[in-house]
């Protein structure tokens, strides 16, 4: 349908002379349902009559692409969503592989090598020697092994909570890059539901991540507090900053970062620190919203 | 054999508890006479008989370690208990 231009003579009195109706909305017909936006202006005359002019447009395509392309982004949301939970469930199974696996027989190749070189002879130096490096190179094995699961899932956020998963990971920052991160938490009794805490472990993660590799800062503080029902992550480093180029192109793993928040039904902003550095602050549900009613509350509407 | 020092290993990893058995038979005094996969079953044998020592694996199934201590030193607090950990971290520690 081509648009159309119309004019109404109405005897209504209540309009603004001169003030724009910008409606939209749609009609119900056997067939398709047809969308219409209506823009017009009123005019009074001095009988009182008010006149309006303006233009109808046919909008049906736009909304329907419209629709379209909400749905795509719903299903794109829902795959990503997908993908980030089987993503999840390889790393914990890769983890536990290494911890229970790989790092049980770890120890236990130490404790052999820690007998065999106990029970060497006084004399034998140079094979003294070659076994405490095994059993060095079989202790920095281990600890390779334990780090790289603990990135992978770590277990001390399932056993402990989030609070102390942020503090290990704060730790393992500072030993593995030198650089010290503080930690800052306003109550030790932060626990969102566990979907949340791993989201939250996993920015934390990225955003060290990316301090190490693009910051060039000497010190990162971690602040992890409760803000009206909310949860507010902020991390906040003494770099080099982020220029508004970079805000412009924002990096990928920024990307993730807004994504993870996005689907918790939170906030993010990342700027400029108030003494120089980058400041990356987050604010999600305590408690995650939820499009679906709860099965207690269905049961009680059935019963 | 009853001037032993009783030792009992939960660990879910039985390489581990083998590698720590092998250990402590080189030492004369003590004993393990029980071992346990997870905490519920370590729980379990505290209440059968007496021990001396226990060596307790933090991460476990069925009950982790410090759960398990939390409860032994609540039924048994004079009984000495060592925890084990693979993990480097010192919230483990401060927990414990």
């Amino acid at each position: 349908m081509a648009n159309a231009a119309k004019g109404w003579r109405l005897p209504c009195a209540t309009p603004l002379h001169g003030t724009l109706l910008n409606w939209e909305g749609h009609t119900r017909g056997r067939t398709r349902q047809k969308w219409i936006n209506l823009r017009s202006t009123p005019h009074r005359f001095d009988n009182g009559v008010v006149e309006w002019r303006g233009i109808a447009t046919n909008i049906t395509e736009s909304k329907e692409s419209e629709a379209e392309l909400r749905g795509s982004r719903q299903q794109l949301a829902e795959l990503s969503s997908h993908l980030e939970a089987a993503k999840e469930e390889e790393r914990e199974r890769i983890s536990r592989d290494i911890h229970d696996e790989l790092g049980s027989i770890l120890v236990f190749l130490k404790i052999e090598a820690a007998q065999l070189a106990a029970k060497l002879p006084a004399d034998a130096t140079k094979l003294r020697e070659k076994a405490h490096s095994i059993e060095t190179l079989l202790g920095q094995a281990m600890s390779t092994a334990s780090r790289v699961a603990r990135e992978l899932r770590p277990g001390i956020l399932k056993e402990f909570g989030l609070p102390a998963a942020i503090e290990c990971q704060a730790e393992d920052f500072s030993q593995r890059f030198g650089i010290p991160c503080r930690v800052q938490c306003d109550e030790d009794g932060i626990e969102p539901e566990p979907d949340t805490s791993l989201a939250l472990f996993r920015i934390a993660q990225e955003a060290l991540t990316n301090v190490a590799k693009h910051a060039h800062a000497s010190l990162v503080v971690m602040r992890l507090s409760r803000e009206s029902g909310n949860i507010l992550l902020e991390i906040r480093d003494n770099g080099r900053g982020i220029s508004q180029l970079d805000m412009q192109k924002p990096r990928s793993s920024d990307c993730g970062i807004r994504e993870r928040v996005s689907s918790l039904g939170g906030e993010f902003a990342i700027g400029a620190a108030e003494h120089g550095g980058t400041h990356l602050v987050l604010r999600v549900p305590g408690i995650r919203p939820t499009n679906r009613p709860r099965k207690k509350k269905m049961q009680r509407k059935l019963f | 054999m009853a001037d032993k020092i009783h030792v009992l290993i939960a660990d879910d990893h039985a390489i581990v508890r083998q590698g720590l058995k092998q250990i402590l038979s080189e030492t004369e005094d003590m004993l393990v006479t029980g071992e346990a996969d997870d905490g519920a079953e370590a729980l379990g044998l505290a209440r059968q008989q007496p021990w001396d020592v226990f060596l307790l694996d933090v991460s476990m199934p069925n009950r982790n370690g410090i759960d398990t201590l939390k409860q032994l030193k609540k039924e048994f607090p004079r009984l000495p208990v060592l925890i084990l950990s693979m993990h480097p971290e010192e919230q483990y520690a401060v927990r414990a």
